[in-house]
């Protein structure tokens, strides 16, 4: 298939480190945390927690009434897709919407609504649950939200593979742009599951840092010998992807161009990563894009800092790239592990590391053994624009996403 | 006009985003433009404003902001024939 480029050519994020993208990699360059301590709910058993909340007033300009048929990822996700519209230059609503797409990533999907319906219902002595209840918590109301405002109508996807979500949304559009569905897709994801019930949930499974005691927006350290989990954010993030015809058209400018996307299935195991699957989809994103390893000049790594999840991408790094062959950074570090949205706000990372040509540091780290087979960019560090860069996306489940994007 | 019907019209401009002049009294949801969905979300609010529980099929029997303000107010005095069975059991204490 011989299938012109895609072009991105917006991007917005909202997020703990800011309501924009350009507060967001400010932040990034900076070292900037948007982790804190939360208050949890103690009285049920949910213990203070660090994580990386979204501080901000959501859905202002809208009533009450239309705003409660959102869920909170819902209104990031209208936030974030406003600011990436904008900056495309195209009108408010598509202007040939049957060619217009819109491709999301959620993990939970309306936690938030689904923990406050249920609760209600199951708690009070007389039950009453909201009649929008079906439709915030279900996994397609941002994107279905997004379509009605932006008059998207050539395809619809949601994607839930729970981290891998919004990366695999945004390289499902690639695939379809390619194949001529349409000529632009709104793409992207948003997750919001700092709620008790959640919370819980995630603190079960053991895999969650917990608040350091000296410093709580250090406690996310990915590729630090010290590494004792994730720490959970919130957020939403979303790019606007074009076919360069399309975009060219219209007189828009390329903000990077999206190359390529792999991805893989474990296949082994709910939770445990798999370096053998992030090697599959790294090397099918570098074929996809047409590109050699050599000609990576930067891996915005999937970085969770759990013990074992940092090892085995450093490990599969290696395999791919050789080792230290590629320069890494992890920037959950500063933005915590927004799930479902996490591939898109990394990826925006990435195309604002582009743009500025410098690359994010990875925050925390302190002594990393890892670093015998990682390059981890501990300082901010000039990027070569000749190189592309690679966002990786692994999630429980097994699902494992790669994506390229190199300069316009 | 009563208090409970300046207030319903109150909560009810700042949850739908309507001006007080369209806001009619006596002009029925539908022809405001609630929906059916619209219009149990506005009940809720309205529950958790008046600290009531509202039968919402007695509400649809005068489906106005003057109908509903009126059964409010048989509720908070306790009118058992305000509503259902679930209606008239309380005016619940905040």
């Amino acid at each position: 298939m011989n299938a012109e480029a895609v072009w991105i050519t917006g991007i917005g994020a909202c997020s703990a480190l800011g309501p924009d993208a350009a507060s967001f990699a400010d932040a990034l360059a900076q070292g900037r945390s948007g982790i804190a301590l939360q208050p949890g709910d103690p009285a049920r058993g949910v213990a203070p927690f660090a994580a990386a909340a979204v501080t901000q007033a959501l859905g202002q300009d809208m009533p009450p009434a239309q705003r409660n048929l959102h869920d909170r990822h819902s209104l990031m996700a209208l936030q974030a897709a406003s600011e990436a519209w904008a900056q495309s230059g195209l009108p408010a609503t598509a202007p040939r919407p049957e060619r217009a797409a819109v491709a999301w990533g959620t993990g939970l999907g309306g936690s938030n609504a689904l923990q406050q319906s249920y609760g209600e219902h199951l708690t009070k002595e007389t039950p009453r649950i909201h009649p929008y209840t079906v439709v915030r918590v279900m996994s397609n109301s941002a994107a279905s939200h997004l379509a009605m405002r932006h008059g998207l109508r050539a395809a619809m996807l949601t994607i839930s593979n729970a981290c891998a979500s919004s990366a695999q949304a945004i390289g499902e559009a690639l695939m379809l742009l390619r194949q001529g569905r349409a000529d632009l897709a709104l793409v992207g994801g948003s997750e919001a599951m700092l709620n008790p019930g959640s919370v819980a949930a995630w603190q079960a499974m053991g895999v969650m840092a917990p608040p350091d005691p000296e410093e709580v927006s250090r406690s996310c350290r990915p590729f630090d010998d010290g590494r004792r989990g994730l720490v959970l954010g919130e957020g939403a993030a979303a790019l606007v992807l074009e076919t360069a015809s399309h975009a060219r058209a219209r007189g828009a400018s390329a903000l990077a161009v999206l190359a390529g996307y792999g991805h893989s299935v474990d296949a082994v195991h709910l939770s445990r990563p798999d370096a053998d699957g992030q090697e599959r989809a790294l090397r099918a994103a570098l074929v996809d894009a047409g590109i050699e390893p050599a000609q990576v000049g930067y891996v915005n790594a999937h970085g969770t800092a759990t013990d074992v999840g940092d090892a085995v991408e450093a490990e599969s790094l290696a395999r791919v790239f050789g080792p230290r062959g590629v320069p890494v950074s992890a920037t959950k570090a500063l933005h915590g592990h927004l799930i479902g949205a996490g591939g898109a706000l990394e990826l925006i990372a990435c195309v604002q590391a582009l743009r500025r040509g410098e690359l994010p540091p990875s925050a925390n780290v302190r002594t990393s053994a890892l670093e015998e087979i990682a390059d981890v960019v501990r300082e901010p560090r000039a990027f070569d624009p000749s190189k592309s860069m690679v966002s990786n996306s692994f999630a429980f489940g097994g699902s494992n996403v790669s994506l390229v994007i190199s300069a316009a | 006009m009563s208090n409970t019907l300046e207030e319903l019209r109150q909560l009810a401009c700042h949850d739908l985003g309507m001006s007080a002049d369209d806001l009619k009294n006596d002009v029925t949801f539908a022809e405001l433009g609630l929906d059916s969905l619209m219009l149990v979300d506005f009940m809720f609010a309205v529950e958790d404003k008046f600290h009531i529980e509202i039968d919402h099929d007695a509400a649809m029997k005068q489906p106005t902001i003057a109908g509903l303000a009126a059964l409010v107010d048989a509720l908070l005095a306790g009118d058992g024939d305000a509503g259902t069975p679930a209606a008239s059991a309380t005016a619940v204490a905040a």
